[in-house]
């Protein structure tokens, strides 16, 4: 490789450094960065209090529950928070409550809410129920007080 | 992977074209390629890359005895971390040390070191430096000679590589709970058994170059690197070039197979082309009687499979392809010659598809390595754990790459892996063919084949979106 | 009649086609050429027999 040649490759190898240094630079007006979690807190269970309980976690596999349907019993005034984790982009819905969460690989669904309807509601993957076939992946039961 | 890995991340894309359009682009770019390499590539460049030592002294200190223990101590030290977290840490994949190491900083994070730096892995493999601390001792103990262990069978090849390869894949991509902690640590303590005892068959150094899974794995990409070592001199050769003598060994063609084919098949989880499939594919299994947990992972065990299989099919395509432009190699020799082309494509699917994850996740070694069990929440009076090195708490910055710029570096990854593996296969087939005519003709299939390696690591990429 | 399913989030499939494009696009190519080859040597190879 002549010298000539040499430095021509340099000088690209600088040009594509730049480049990537100027994509690369976080662009913080277009995104909202994710809440910072440390590994104690997505390992922690909460303190016990009358009215928190563990954290539900249900894990999708081609939107389907591993283990089965979770059967979440609690009673009505809880805090419930539920925490759906999805190999595959999707939606979930928590009928009745009609609260709607997306997850994804990289974010889980979460959700967080007070069981203040007493009765039994589903969990249910949008994606699953798009493909036919059983699309419930948790059922909740509000029992009363 | 149930693992909370962070493929796709935080915000959308910003772009100024659609995604296909990048593949098409990427294709061009390939396309291009091609025509510049036939123009300008007349002579075999990367059979023979030369070789250039450093330093005597540079070379003394890194062959040494002192560092090599050293090495292989760490390597040590952080298995027994991993085994000991694993089983007596809290059990969540993404805050203890065992899950995070094993299948982020270790698994991902050797890949680019081995890349730029050449085989380092040889010197940290905990199972080579304990096989060989073993020999010593029986050496030293032993009066007379001890017994030559059996000969390594030409046959055997890197097909328990292959093997290794795929029981990782199937804990990392089949098994339900693959990534919890305790199944990480019962795996390693499984492979490091059989890892012992083909050493003790075989001898170290045979098993460790040909058999013993990761240390293949990393070896492989570690020819990308010009560092390389000859005899006792450590030295520096032409990029790539010490990829030529791959596929010299059985069982190479499966291996590279196995690698694409998982992390393939890793990226379309996350398709509706996937999870419409896996729910029937899982029926099926159901019928048979199968629990619905394990009929769900016998339909990703199928997956995994048909997506190593559709990677070893596509090659071979190629592979029957230039075999149908003339001369005389077999179809054998000719998958056998071709596969170093296959390295860099692999690292580009590996580095593209993980760059994320490895970013992201990998820094929770930050913190685990100050509290590697995790948070204890057995522990009543609501402890903190350890917090060795003071950062316990440091949490994940996710804004230390766009969505936007982590589309672009996998694109790039994506084009320059395929490139490099154009002039690498460009590179042989001026080598193996007597006429420089057959050999381009030759590379137009595999330009087809790269060109389809290529829209298909794009459209993965892709999937993430949703 | 068959209606689209209001897929949430994925586009419609032909976007997964037109990744294949390129690729099937080249390997067409590769057939007609190989193809056209084929004939143009039975062709000559013809021909060369009926010089003798």
């Amino acid at each position: 490789m002549s010298k000539g040649q040499r430095l021509g490759l340099i000088a690209l190898a600088f040009v594509v450094m730049a480049v990537a240094f100027v994509i690369a630079r976080p662009d913080d007006k277009s995104e909202e960065p994710a809440p910072e979690r440390t590994a104690r807190e997505r390992a922690s269970e909460p303190t016990a209090t009358t009215d928190t309980r563990p954290e539900e976690r249900v894990a999708l596999r081609a939107h389907k529950p591993v283990g089965g349907m979770r059967r979440i019993v609690t009673k009505k005034g809880e805090l419930v928070r539920l925490v759906v984790e999805s190999d595959a982009p999707d939606e979930i819905h928590l009928h009745g409550y009609d609260i709607t969460r997306e997850a994804r690989r990289s974010e889980p669904a979460r959700f967080s809410f007070r069981a203040d309807i007493e009765g039994v509601f589903e969990v249910e993957s949008h994606e699953a129920e798009h493909g036919g076939g059983e699309s419930v992946i948790a059922r909740l039961v509000v029992e009363p007080s | 992977m149930i693992f909370e890995i962070a493929h796709g991340i935080v915000g959308r894309k910003d772009l100024p074209i659609p995604d296909w359009l990048f593949g098409w682009a990427a294709a061009l770019v390939l396309v291009v390629s091609f025509v510049a390499l036939a123009l300008l590539w007349p002579e075999p460049r990367l059979q023979d890359g030369g070789f250039r030592p450093l330093p005597r002294r540079l070379s003394r200190v890194l062959l040494s005895r002192a560092v090599a223990v050293v090495c292989g101590a760490i390597g040590v030290f952080l298995l027994g971390v991993t085994v000991w977290s694993g089983l007596n840490g809290v059990q969540v994949a993404t805050a203890n040390f065992a899950s995070v190491f094993v299948l982020v900083v270790f698994w991902l994070g050797v890949v680019p070191l081995s890349v730029v730096f050449g085989d380092v892995f040889r010197a940290f493999n905990p199972w080579r430096a304990i096989g060989r601390a073993v020999a010593w001792v029986a050496q030293t103990a032993a009066r007379g000679p001890l017994p030559a262990p059996l000969r390594y069978p030409e046959r055997l090849g890197h097909w328990p590589g292959v093997v290794g390869l795929l029981a990782f894949a199937t804990l990392e991509l089949v098994a339900s709970s693959g990534d919890q902690p305790e199944s990480v640590a019962i795996a390693t303590l499984v492979y490091s058994a059989a890892t012992f005892v083909g050493m003790a068959l075989f001898g170290v150094e045979a098993w460790s170059t040909r058999a013993e899974a990761f240390g293949v794995y990393f070896n492989l990409f570690s020819r990308i690197s010009p560092f390389t070592r000859r005899g006792d001199q450590v030295g520096l050769r032409r990029p790539l070039s010490g990829l030529s003598e791959v596929g010299s060994l059985p069982g190479t063609v499966p291996l590279l197979a196995v690698m694409i084919g998982s992390v393939s098949f890793d990226g379309i989880g996350e398709a509706p082309l996937w999870t419409g499939m896996a729910p029937d594919i899982a029926g099926f299994f159901g019928d048979l009687g199968l629990s619905q947990q394990m009929a769900l992972e016998a339909a990703f065990l199928v997956g995994l499979l048909a997506a190593i299989a559709i990677v070893l099919g596509f090659y071979m395509l190629g592979v029957a392809g230039a075999r149908s432009v003339g001369g005389r190699l077999s179809t054998r020799q000719i998958a056998r010659a071709f596969l170093p082309s296959m390295v860099p494509i692999a690292l580009a699917y590996v580095a593209a598809h993980y760059i994320t994850e490895l970013l992201y996740r990998g820094q929770a070694i930050v913190e685990l390595s100050s509290s590697p069990l995790g948070y204890l929440a057995s522990n009543p009076l609501g402890d903190e754990g350890t917090d060795l090195f003071g950062t316990a708490n440091e949490p994940i910055d996710y804004g230390v790459i766009s969505a936007t710029a982590a589309w672009y570096y996998q694109v790039g990854f994506v084009v320059a892996g395929h490139v490099a593996g154009l002039a690498l296969a460009h590179d042989k087939a001026l080598a193996i063919y007597d006429e420089a005519r057959l050999a381009v003709r030759s590379q137009y299939w595999m330009l087809a084949v790269m060109v389809g390696f290529t829209s298909l690591a794009l459209w993965l990429l892709a999937q993430s979106n949703g | 009649m068959t209606t689209l399913p209001p897929l949430a989030h994925s586009g419609h499939w032909i976007l997964d086609v037109v990744y294949v494009l390129p690729f099937a696009g080249l390997l067409i190519w590769l057939f007609v050429t190989t193809l056209r080859e084929r004939r143009r040597q039975a062709r000559e190879g013809g021909r060369e027999e009926q010089d003798l």
